[in-house]
């Protein structure tokens, strides 16, 4: 069943986290929202999730470093990862030398973020 | 970006997203003017706050606030010792802009044509500033 589809977004701008939550919620997702880095590792390590929404610039860890985390933690490396990245910055995820699955650069259409979660997690 | 437009009167929580997001412009109009008060350019913190702002703007429907603030993000990024009338003006051009998407003009045709965005996006030399990926 979709609800039990469990997402954690890891983005510190409530506006926007808020707006991500609200749009998966209505296409029937359970959202967490982790304000920044840290807890998003604390969050990943409490529960199994289907995805991780990633915000590039966060305080106290950057998406990155979570990134990092994830990928070097063998019972999280396989997570698939939406980046959200800022439109232009350079901050691909090639930079890191990381994999993710997929990224999106902001600001970006939430229609469109449901899209691509739908199609890296099913609905 | 995408284009679909969202309906934000279409549900009474996304309209209070909105809401709640249109009233935070009056904190980062208090940061700008802090930011005035200043006698050496805050550079970091301009930087900062067209980085968040420009980052979600768009998303809520001001497309001119994030044009104006990657442009200022861009210039900023390209020149860290900016020249102090410069940097006044791009914040009053962000001043404007915070004003009008708090009176939610969303695009502004003034704001599209001020000869002060023109000099920052010519300034910082970006493809990004006015385009949408």
């Amino acid at each position: 069943l979709s609800n039990t589809i469990d997402i954690l977004v890891a983005e510190d701008e409530e506006h926007i986290a808020k707006l991500i939550a609200f749009k998966l919620n209505k296409e029937g997702y359970r959202v967490t929202i982790a304000k920044n880095g840290q807890e998003a590792i604390e969050l990943l390590a409490k529960q199994s999730w289907k995805l991780l929404i990633l915000d590039v610039m966060m305080p106290v860890m950057d998406g990155f470093a979570v990134l990092k985390t994830v990928r070097w933690t063998p019972a999280l490396a396989e997570l698939p990862v939406l980046l959200l990245t800022a439109k232009g910055k350079g901050e691909s995820p090639d930079m890191a030398g990381l994999r993710v699955e997929q990224y999106l650069k902001k600001p970006f259409d939430p229609a469109h973020l449901a899209q691509v979660v739908k199609s890296m997690v099913g609905s | 970006m995408t284009k679909q437009r969202i309906d934000w009167s279409s549900d009474p929580e996304l309209a209070q997203l909105r809401d709640d997001f249109i009233g935070s412009l009056k904190h980062r109009l208090a940061q700008v003017k802090q930011m005035q008060k200043t006698q050496a350019p805050d550079v970091d913190g301009a930087v900062e706050l067209s980085h968040k702002l420009g980052g979600i703007a768009e998303t809520y429907g001001f497309e001119a606030l994030t044009t104006i603030c990657t442009a200022i993000e861009d210039w900023l990024e390209k020149d860290s010792k900016p020249d102090t009338i410069r940097f006044r003006e791009a914040l009053e051009l962000l001043e404007a802009a915070l004003l009008s998407a708090a009176q939610t003009r969303a695009n502004s045709t003034e704001l599209a044509q001020d000869k002060r965005l023109a000099w920052l996006i010519s300034a910082g030399g970006s493809s990004r500033a006015g385009s949408k990926t």
